[in-house]
């Protein structure tokens, strides 16, 4: 069986039972009323305040929270994405099939991708809201939107990979949180360590150092080479997990 | 059974402090029913794991003698609860390469499976449950079918039709089933093998086992009538012992190699006592488990 088919049939797998359950609705509901709470507390500011720009006053801010919130959002989405099989013992089932350990993961992970953007989606809105008012800077919206879904897609590896080492929920969430908070201070031990190079390697491996630039409408091969290696370490290691045999 | 179709050779595991499985050697023919018993602990669950894949074993080989795909059905059936019937078993079969629907229809057929193919897993009674596990080990046409306590938690009903199911499924494929519920076994299996304390104490036919265990020959015969006088005589036998069971039934022992029945169908005719019934008492299935895993410890 090819790649592409494996990641194909578990994605659409995975897919069909995600939408065919309340629980992504109920979470897109949540995320979407947050963001908007957040979008419409902005806009109340720059209405007060006139020298702030709309980007700098309403859409990063809201860019800014939404991040935030996805962090939070991401180890309840990935929690079940392998504990769930070993509770149902349906592992055995995938791993005795001709799809191999590759296409498990990347099946799952694709899948819950797809999750990510379905909850985001409704975020669009809006810029929208803001382009009746004349707002008609794309290119910054754009560069926001691939800052925040590659970001999220680094949440996401994280928590399949948390799901992968642990066959309780909560774990799953917590270990989630760990490793993501402790990729987030790396900054912070980076500035206090005196040798530069591992300072400037500590900043870089941090995932809070890689919004900047797209928050200002531009994109850095910089960041977009840290989000593949992030995302190619962590899959390369659970892919690596998933085989190992007892 | 014609051939072998898996050759397990000196299979070793050990995790820190046990040693679960030391030295196991059996086969598997192909076409059989081959039972696996044990008790708990023996080591049955890793030995089906190892032939999986799913546990590395520290020494010896598993040989298949021809390229074989293998239909798993374990103790926990593997279903998505989320999915419905005809829905997971065409996943299951796309997982597997196969695309073949017209089977697929078979098997629901053979599995009892029409009346709710449309409806959730997660809404299945337990029975229906373990008939969608045994759906999805069959429906990718595997070589060889592992079933690891198909009969457990099932009502008796549920049994029955499991039990008829795994002999309709013996003619296409080679079945290895575990299981505790030993008469149940006795039914479908032409061969068993019992695993103790991590190496096979038991392997063969159920008639060969219990040959190997028992030398002794047992017989139950009713009479019409008391017959206290002439069991000195009958004693005196052949090396035969008897105990009396209720009444005018008795069990005679020997360890003769003549055969018993006849030794005693002569002497009564010749004694000219009226027997009601007569009948060699087999060891059933409990009873070679007993003792073997008695005879071992």
């Amino acid at each position: 069986m090819t790649f592409i088919k494996g990641v194909k049939l578990l994605s659409k797998k995975e897919l069909g039972e995600t939408f065919s359950s309340p629980m992504i609705y109920i979470f897109t509901a949540i995320f979407s009323f947050l963001v908007g709470g957040v979008f419409y507390n902005n806009l109340s500011f720059i209405k007060e305040v006139t020298n702030v720009s709309i980007v700098n006053g309403a859409l990063a801010p809201t860019f800014s929270a939404m991040n935030f919130m996805l962090m939070i959002f991401a180890p309840m989405i990935t929690m079940g994405c392998f504990v769930k099989e070993k509770r149902e013992h349906t592992l055995p089932l995938l791993k005795l099939s001709k799809i191999g350990d590759k296409e498990i993961f990347w099946g799952k992970y694709i899948a819950l991708i797809v999750k990510g953007l379905f909850i985001i989606l409704p975020s669009i809105t809006f810029p929208i809201i803001l382009s009746f008012s004349g707002f008609n800077d794309w290119a910054i919206v754009l560069t926001n939107y691939i800052g925040i879904i590659g970001l999220f897609c680094c949440y996401l590896v994280v928590g399949a990979f948390a799901s992968l080492l642990t066959r309780n929920y909560i774990i799953a969430i917590v270990l989630t949180f760990g490793i993501l908070f402790s990729f987030l201070i790396l900054a912070s031990t980076g500035a206090s360590i005196n040798n530069e190079i591992v300072s400037q390697l500590l900043k870089y491996a941090s995932l809070g150092q890689h919004t900047y630039y797209f928050a200002r409408g531009a994109i850095v091969s910089y960041d977009l080479v840290y989000f593949a290696s992030f995302i190619g370490f962590f899959s390369y290691v659970s892919v690596r997990l998933l085989g190992v045999r007892r | 059974m014609e051939s072998t179709l898996v050759k397990f050779s000196g299979i070793e595991k050990s995790y820190p402090g046990k040693v679960v499985l030391s030295g196991v050697n059996f086969e598997i023919q192909k076409g059989s029913v081959h039972g696996f018993l044990g008790p708990n602990g023996a080591g049955k669950s890793t030995l089906m794991n190892i032939l999986l894949g799913e546990i590395e074993n520290d020494k010896g080989e598993i040989n298949f003698t021809e390229e074989s795909s293998i239909g798993y059905l374990p103790e926990h059936p593997p279903l998505y609860m989320n999915m419905k019937v005809w829905e997971y078993l065409c996943f299951v079969q796309d997982i597997y390469d196969s695309t073949d629907r017209d089977f697929l229809n078979g098997v629901i057929e053979k599995c009892g499976l029409q009346e709710v193919r449309n409806r959730m897993i997660g809404h299945l009674s337990k029975g229906y449950k373990q008939r969608v596990g045994l759906a999805q080990a069959i429906c990718h046409k595997p070589d060889l079918l592992v079933l690891d306590e198909p009969m457990v938690g099932l009502d008796p009903h549920a049994i029955i039709q499991m039990k008829e199911l795994i002999s309709e499924l013996s003619k296409e494929h080679t079945i290895f089933v575990s299981s505790h519920q030993l008469h149940e076994l006795s039914q479908i299996c032409d061969q068993i093998s019992i695993l103790h304390q991590g190496v096979i104490v038991q392997d063969g036919t159920i008639e060969e086992i219990e040959k190997s265990l028992n030398q002794q020959q047992v017989v139950e015969v009713e009479f019409e009538n008391k017959i206290g006088e002439l069991l000195g005589d009958i004693s005196a036998l052949d090396d035969l012992s008897y105990s009396v069971i209720e009444g005018n039934r008795y069990r005679f022992k020997s360890q003769s190699e003549n055969d018993l029945r006849s030794t005693l169908g002569r002497f009564f005719l010749e004694k000219n006592i009226a027997v009601l019934s007569q009948r060699e008492v087999k060891m059933d299935l409990e009873e070679i488990f007993r003792t073997a895993t008695k005879e071992n410890v």
